[in-house]
């Protein structure tokens, strides 16, 4: 039986490090489809649709990858947005991040993140790291 | 005079030089035994006359009848112009101080005893110490005053000289804390800094190293090995970039660490960091037997040690060799030294090695960063120790340093 889809929305500015992610999920045969924004504004258009448009991100099986320091709307702002909204209040975010600052790790885990990862220096870390990610998820049981 | 005046004049006695005292006592016990003697009035005229002090004697309504030499010199006034008015030679600014503390005085008939400025007539203004008692006769009424003027000049210069001093040293000590207020400030600044410049000069660099090992992959066959050395290159100068910024941060926190304090057993912390180290085992390395127990920062003596230790081993021309730890008490301090068989440095060297950034040998050669011995010697020094090399080409080298337990 095939493995159902995830519909996984990365929040991510640096396009090297959206590659990186796309890379990793290459390497691993991670097939789901990665919808890309960069940065919160843009994010929420698609998690939510315009003028009567469905959103581009389809409304079920969602899982956010977060990362904090973007541009115009950061990710904590982000997050704070979501939780506030009844409709999208319930999609799981993993944040995925360079900062090891204790506020933004204490304010995420506030905002109920599902996970707070530290980017891996080296691209074979990182892509280790995705694999784990996507086989949890295979695991959890999504709305 | 009557035997309750010598009692009343008692508390001005006092306030005198002892040897005018004793004479001005000496002198009442002449009045009382020879109460119509010539010698009296001489004794009295002579004593006023050699009296380093003004004496003056005023009636009841407080007008002056008598006053000494002495007291024309420090006020500059003549007998006849004290007669006229006294209170003409005090300070203006000092004036009504004095007539309030004269006129309780003379209700409460109390002594009176004040500290002020007289502007003399010759425009120079000087202080004094003025004192009068109250005068009574038989029926307790008052009969006058007597008193005295002493120039406290030089006392009260001093005492304003004391007193500028304190206020200017109260102001340096302002200043002192605003500086520090200051550069606690600077240093948080800097704290931030080297955070964000770690945070954000990583970031590019990360995706230098990723890109470069994705051309690789992708062009995997199509790579000629000459661009795939160089690969390996970009690679190499990223990652030593990163152990920079590492090593920056890392220097930039010395100092602020709030380290503990705590016994540290030495020979224990030793074999601690030497196992950290994890040098290659054709390494002797030798700790002295008589490493002491000392209450200090832990942490920061086992990164001297570190430092020290892999520095002597990174550096050493052959695979194998030698490192000896010793210790020498030196009081109320010690003296450390790490010692190697390696190829020891030029003297012309030994100051350049503790700047930040300084190698001796080509970036390519050894996996040095330069920082090692800055950080080694910041630490040492923020302790309130020193650093010194001993070493000669060819001969090994010594870096012997001070800790304050």
């Amino acid at each position: 039986m095939e493995k159902p889809v995830i519909n996984i929305l990365l929040l991510e500015d640096d396009a090297v490090d959206v590659m990186n992610v796309q890379r990793a999920f290459k390497k691993n045969h991670i097939v789901h489809p990665l919808y890309i924004a960069q940065n919160g504004v843009e994010a929420l258009a698609m998690l939510r649709g315009q003028d009567s448009e469905p959103p581009i991100v389809p409304s079920d099986r969602r899982l956010i990858l977060l990362d904090l320091n973007m541009p115009r709307m950061g990710g904590i702002e982000f997050l704070r947005e979501l939780r506030a909204d009844p409709h999208l209040q319930s999609i799981p975010v993993v944040v995925l991040t360079t900062s090891n600052q204790d506020q933004d790790r204490v304010e995420a885990y506030h905002l109920n993140v599902a996970g707070y990862l530290l980017k891996p220096v080296t691209f074979q870390s990182f892509a280790e790291l995705m694999a784990t990610l996507n086989k949890y998820w295979a695991l959890c049981e999504m709305l | 005079m009557s035997q309750t005046d010598s009692q009343t004049a008692t508390p001005l006695l006092q306030s005198l030089p002892r040897t005018l005292a004793t004479a001005i006592r000496d002198t009442l016990q002449l009045y009382t035994d020879h109460p119509s003697s010539r010698e009296r009035e001489q004794l009295v005229a002579t004593l006023a006359q050699i009296s380093p002090v003004g004496i003056f004697r005023a009636d009841a309504d407080g007008q002056v009848t008598y006053v000494n030499d002495r007291w024309c010199e420090i006020t500059g006034m003549t007998l006849e112009q004290a007669q006229g008015n006294w209170s003409q030679a005090v300070h203006s600014e000092d004036w009504e101080q004095v007539m309030a503390a004269w006129t309780k005085s003379t209700q409460t008939r109390q002594p009176f005893r004040q500290e002020y400025r007289v502007h003399r007539a010759d425009d120079t203004v000087i202080w004094v110490l003025g004192q009068a008692i109250v005068e009574t006769d038989e029926q307790d009424q008052v009969v006058g005053y007597v008193g005295t003027i002493t120039d406290i000049t030089d006392r009260k210069q001093v005492e304003l000289a004391l007193q500028e001093r304190a206020t200017e040293l109260t102001y340096v000590n302002t200043m002192l804390a605003r500086t520090t207020a200051l550069l606690k400030k600077r240093n948080q600044e800097l704290d931030q800094f080297a955070y964000v410049a770690s945070h954000d000069l990583k970031a590019p660099l990360r995706a230098i190293a990723n890109l470069s090992e994705w051309l690789e992959e992708d062009l995997d066959e199509l790579l000629p090995t000459e661009s795939r050395h160089q690969m390996q290159l970009l690679r190499g100068r990223v990652h030593r970039m990163e152990a920079l910024i590492n090593g920056l941060l890392e220097y930039s926190r010395i100092g602020r660490l709030e380290a503990e304090i705590e016994p540290v057993d030495v020979n224990a912390l030793l074999m601690e960091v030497i196992d950290s180290l994890a040098l290659p085992p054709t390494f002797t390395i030798i700790v002295g037997k008589n490493m002491p127990t000392l209450k200090t920062k832990r942490l920061l003596l086992g990164q001297v040690f570190a430092n020290l230790i892999s520095n002597a081993v990174k550096h050493h021309p052959h695979d194998h060799g030698q490192v000896t730890i010793s210790v020498q008490s030196q009081g109320g301090h010690y003296e450390f030294a790490v010692s190697d068989d390696g190829n020891g440095i030029a003297p012309e060297y030994h100051n350049k090695i503790f700047t930040i950034f300084q190698t001796l040998e080509a970036r390519d050669t050894k996996e040095s960063t330069g920082i090692g011995l800055s950080i080694v010697k910041k630490i040492i020094e923020t302790e309130g120790g020193s650093i010194t090399v001993d070493s000669q080409v060819g001969a090994g080298a010594t870096f012997r340093f001070t800790w304050h337990p």
